[in-house]
C-alpha cells in the first residue's frame, strides 16, 4: 500500500481532457498540434469521436493526457456526449474570427451542466489567433467573459502552435491543484470516486508501458 | 454580432467558486452504462413468438451466464482491489502469452484480469448457423456485358441479373458514369435513349433553377436569414476539407471541383430545406462528383443516394440509433462472446460504429474501394440491411484480437478508428455475403434477426410446439465458417437450463429437418409455426425467469 501511495502521490497521473466547441473552430487541429505537433489543413471534419494521448512532465510530476476530440455538429451530440464521461478537464474552443462561435460558449457550458460536468476544470481557447486581420471577437470581451466565469482564456493558434502547449500546461497544473485540493479534503483514502481514475494502477502502468519510477 | 455572450440561466454566476474536482458520488454521479439504452427493453422479456423466444434464450443464456460470472468476478475484484496491501502487492497478471502486443497503449480500463480469467474458461457458444456457403466475387461489369443488357431502343433489360453482376463484381471505372445514373435513380431502367436525353435536359433545367434560388439571395436577405447563413458556413467549412488529399480535389488555392461540391450541397439545401446540410453529406457527394464530373448530374445522383440514407442525418438521429440497435441484435446473435465483451466494457451501445453507418464506410476504405462498396450496396438485394453485415464482417475480423487483448472502452474505440483505410474490402464483401446467406438458411431465426435480415415485420404466429432441444454449437476455431455437421452441446448445467416440452407437432418432418445441414430456406410462417421451447434461466442475482409453454411469460 505504501509503495502504491508513494507512487501515486509522487508522480504519475492520467487525466482525460475533452475538447468541445462549434463546428470548424479547430478542435481536431488543436488536438493534433498538441499531441503530435503537426498541423494539416486538409484534415477532414470529425465524425464521431477520437482521442490521442500525450505524456508530459510538470513540476516533477508525470502526467499522461488523454485528449478527446469530438464532432462539433449539434446533431451528433447524442452519440458524442456518451464519450464525455469521466473527463477531468474540458477545453472549450471558439474561433476568434467568428463571433457566433464565441457567443455559443454558454450553450456548451449549459450542455456540460446538463451532463454533470460543472465541477470539472475548464479552460477557454480562442483559436485561429494567427488570423489577426479577420479577428471578430475582441480580446477584452473574451477575457472579461472568461474572468467572470472563472475560466482561464488562451488565445491559441493550432496553425502556428502559438500558446497551445502553454494552455495545456496551464490546464494540467489546474487539474493537479484541483486533484490535491480534493485529496486533502477527502475524508477517505483517495482511491474512490472519479479521482481514482487520475491515478494509473500498477497494471495500467505496465500495459501503458510507463513503468513506475519509485 | 459583437456583443459578449449572455449568461444562460443555468450558467454559474460570476462569483461561483473555482471548479473543484469531483470527489464523491453526489458531485459526480456515475453516468448510466451506455450499453443499456433506456428505450430498449431487455430482449429477454420481449416475447414476440415462440420460435424467436427460444432462439433468444439460447443467445441470451450465454450472455446472461457470462453476466452472472461478471457479477461474481466483480465482487472478487472489488474485494481484491480493496484488500490489504499484501494482497495488492502480488505481481499483476502478465500479458497473455503468444499474443501480439496491443498497437496502442491505452488500456486504462483494466483491472479485469480476474474477470477475463473466468470467462476464458467458458466455452465459446453460438447458435448453429450451418455451413458457410462459398462466395466468390465476380469480374467488374465491362462494356461488352453492359451492352448485352441494353436493347435496340436503349432500355435496360434483365435488370435483376445486371444488379447481381454489379453486386458481385462491381463496375469498370469508365462505365460508372453511365451505370451509376441507373443505380441512383437518375434514369429509370426502362427509359429509351430518347427519353433519357429528355430526362437529363429536364433535370439540368431544374438544377439550374434551384441553384439560382440560393445564388440570388442578397446580402441583406442573408443577414436576416440565420439558418441560411449557418448552412452556408457549414458547407463552406466542410467542402474545403473533403478528400483534399485526392488528386481530384487537391488543386489549390481555388479548386473548381471543391467549388462544385459547394454549389451542389447549397443547392441540395434548397432542394431539401427541412434537412438542409449535415456534416457527412460532403463525404457522400465527393465520389459521385468524381465519377460524374458534371454538376447537375452529380446533384441528381446525390439526391438519389440521399433518398437511401437521408434518415441518417435527421435531427433526432433515430435512424442511426435504430441501426446501432439492429447491429447489436445481429452481433448478440452471431458473435455473442464479442458482444458480451463490448457490453462488459461499456461499449454495448456500439457507438464506435457510428461513423461506419453515418457515411457508409466512406472513411473506412480507400477512395477506390468506397466506390466499389457503394455500387455493390446499391445493386444488392440480399438484405435491406446488408451494410450491417459489412459491419459484422469487420467486427468478425477484429473480434479475437479485441477479446484476447482485453480491450476496454477506450481501446475499442481507438482500435476501430484506427482500422480506417486498412481494411481489405473484398474480404469484407465475401464475409458479409457469406454471413447473410448463412442466416437466410437458418431454420429458426429469432424474429428480430429475421426482421433485420428481410426488412419486413414477422407475422404473428400460431402457437405450435416443437419437440426436442434447440441446437447449440460449441465453437471450435471459427464461429461461422465451420463446415460440415455441427457438434451439438447439451446445456443442462446449472447456468443454463433449457427445458423443452413436446406437446404437438403438425409436421412429421420437423425433427428430421432440424438435424439437417444445410437446411432449405423456409418462409417465416413455416418456421415460426413449428417451434416453441420453454426455458428456465438462472440469473446472477438469483432472479428466476420462468417462461411457460404457453405464449405468456410468467415471472
Amino acid at each position: 500500500m505504501d509503495q502504491n501511495q508513494n507512487c501515486h502521490k509522487n508522480n504519475e497521473f492520467l487525466f482525460k481532457v475533452l475538447i468541445i466547441g462549434d463546428v470548424a473552430v479547430g478542435k481536431s487541429s488543436i488536438m493534433k498540434r498538441f499531441a503530435e505537433n503537426v498541423f494539416d489543413r486538409k484534415y477532414g471534419s470529425t465524425i464521431g469521436v477520437d482521442f490521442k494521448t500525450k505524456k508530459l512532465k510538470l513540476g516533477g510530476k508525470a502526467v499522461k493526457l488523454q485528449i478527446w476530440d469530438t464532432a462539433g455538429h449539434e446533431r451528433f451530440r447524442s452519440i458524442t456526449s456518451a464519450f464525455y464521461r469521466g473527463a477531468h478537464g474540458i477545453v472549450l474552443v471558439y474561433d476568434v474570427t467568428r463571433m457566433e462561435t464565441f457567443t455559443n460558449i454558454p450553450k456548451w457550458l449549459q450542455e456540460l451542466d446538463l451532463q454533470d460536468y460543472n465541477c470539472t476544470v475548464k479552460i477557454l481557447f480562442g483559436n485561429k489567433s494567427d488570423l489577426s486581420s479577420e479577428r471578430d471577437v475582441p480580446r477584452e470581451t473574451a477575457f472579461k467573459y472568461a474572468d467572470s466565469n472563472n475560466m482561464f482564456l488562451f488565445e491559441t493558434s493550432a496553425k502556428t502552435g502559438n500558446s497551445v502547449n502553454e494552455a495545456f500546461e496551464h490546464l494540467v497544473s489546474r487539474m493537479l491543484v484541483a486533484f490535491h485540493e480534493a485529496e486533502s479534503t477527502a475524508t477517505k483514502p483517495i482511491l474512490s470516486g472519479d479521482l481514482s481514475t487520475c491515478i494509473l494502477s500498477e497494471q495500467e502502468k505496465i500495459i501503458a508501458g510507463s513503468g513506475c519510477s519509485c | 454580432m459583437s456583443s459578449s455572450p449572455s449568461f444562460p440561466s443555468s450558467a454559474p454566476p460570476p462569483s461561483s467558486p473555482a471548479p473543484s474536482f469531483p470527489l464523491s458520488a453526489p458531485l459526480s454521479p456515475p453516468p448510466p452504462p451506455p450499453s443499456l439504452p433506456p428505450s430498449r427493453p431487455s430482449p429477454r422479456f420481449k416475447l414476440t413468438s415462440p420460435c424467436s423466444y427460444s432462439q433468444r434464450v439460447i443467445g441470451n443464456a450465454y450472455v446472461e451466464s457470462l453476466g452472472a460470472f461478471s457479477k461474481v468476478t466483480k465482487l472478487v475484484r472489488d474485494v481484491w482491489t480493496h484488500a490489504p496491501a499484501e494482497a495488492q502487492q502480488k505481481p499483476p497478471r502478465p500479458p497473455p502469452p503468444e499474443r501480439p502486443p496491443p498497437p496502442t497503449s491505452e488500456n486504462f480500463d483494466s483491472l479485469q484480469s480476474l474477470e477475463n480469467g473466468f470467462e476464458n474458461l467458458l466455452p465459446d457458444i453460438q447458435p448453429d448457423l450451418g455451413p458457410s456457403p462459398d462466395v466468390v466475387l465476380g469480374k467488374a461489369v465491362g462494356m461488352n456485358e453492359w451492352m448485352g443488357f441494353i436493347n435496340s431502343e436503349g432500355k435496360v433489360q434483365n435488370v435483376e441479373e445486371l444488379k447481381r453482376l454489379i453486386h458481385t463484381g462491381g463496375i469498370e471505372h469508365n462505365l460508372r458514369k453511365d451505370m451509376w445514373k441507373f443505380l441512383l435513380g437518375f434514369y429509370a431502367y426502362d427509359q429509351s435513349y430518347k427519353e433519357r436525353i429528355q430526362t437529363r435536359k429536364q433535370k439540368w433545367n431544374e438544377y439550374v433553377t434551384m441553384k439560382q434560388q440560393w445564388q440570388s439571395i442578397t446580402p441583406q436577405q442573408e443577414k436576416n436569414f440565420s439558418l441560411m447563413r449557418e448552412r452556408k458556413h457549414l458547407v463552406d467549412k466542410d467542402v474545403i476539407r473533403t478528400d483534399r488529399k485526392h488528386p481530384f480535389y487537391k488543386e489549390e488555392p481555388s479548386n473548381t471541383n471543391t467549388n462544385k461540391l459547394y454549389d451542389i450541397l447549397m443547392t441540395y439545401c434548397m432542394y431539401n430545406f427541412d434537412l438542409g446540410y449535415v456534416q457527412g453529406m460532403s463525404d457522400l457527394l465527393s465520389p459521385i462528383l468524381f465519377i460524374m464530373d458534371d454538376e447537375a448530374d452529380s446533384f441528381w445522383c446525390f439526391v438519389g443516394f440521399m433518398e437511401m440514407v437521408a434518415d441518417n442525418f435527421e435531427m433526432k438521429q433515430a435512424a442511426i440509433h435504430r441501426q446501432l440497435d439492429n447491429l447489436k441484435t445481429l452481433l448478440q446473435y452471431v458473435y455473442p462472446r464479442l458482444y458480451h465483451h463490448f457490453e462488459k466494457n461499456e461499449s454495448g451501445n456500439l457507438y464506435f460504429c457510428f461513423r461506419w453507418l453515418l457515411i457508409l464506410f466512406k472513411r473506412e476504405f480507400i477512395f477506390e474501394d468506397v466506390m466499389r462498396l457503394w455500387e455493390s450496396l446499391w445493386a444488392q438485394d440480399l438484405s435491406p440491411n446488408f451494410h450491417l453485415f459489412i459491419c459484422l464482417a469487420i467486427l468478425k475480423m477484429e473480434k479475437d484480437f479485441i477479446i484476447e487483448n482485453q480491450y476496454g472502452f477506450n481501446e475499442i474505440l481507438k482500435h476501430i478508428n484506427e482500422l480506417s483505410m486498412k481494411i481489405n474490402l473484398e474480404q469484407m464483401l465475401i464475409e458479409a455475403e457469406k454471413l447473410c446467406l448463412q442466416l437466410k438458411k437458418v431454420r429458426c431465426l429469432p424474429d428480430d434477426v429475421t426482421e433485420i435480415l428481410t426488412g419486413k415485420p414477422v407475422e404473428k404466429h400460431e402457437k405450435r410446439h416443437f419437440p426436442g432441444k434447440p441446437v447449440l454449437v460449441k465453437n471450435s476455431t471459427d464461429e461461422t465458417d465451420s463446415a460440415g455437421p455441427s457438434q451439438t452441446a447439451d446445456y443442462s448445467d446449472d447456468e443454463i437450463e433449457v427445458l423443452s416440452e413436446y406437446t404437438e407437432s403438425t409436421d412429421n418432418e420437423t425433427e428430421s429437418k432440424q438435424e439437417k445441414t444445410p437446411t432449405p430456406i423456409q418462409t417465416n410462417t413455416e418456421v415460426n409455426s413449428e417451434m416453441f421451447v420453454s426455458a428456465v434461466q438462472t440469473q446472477a442475482d438469483e432472479e428466476l425467469v420462468v417462461l411457460s409453454t404457453n405464449d405468456k411469460a410468467v415471472f
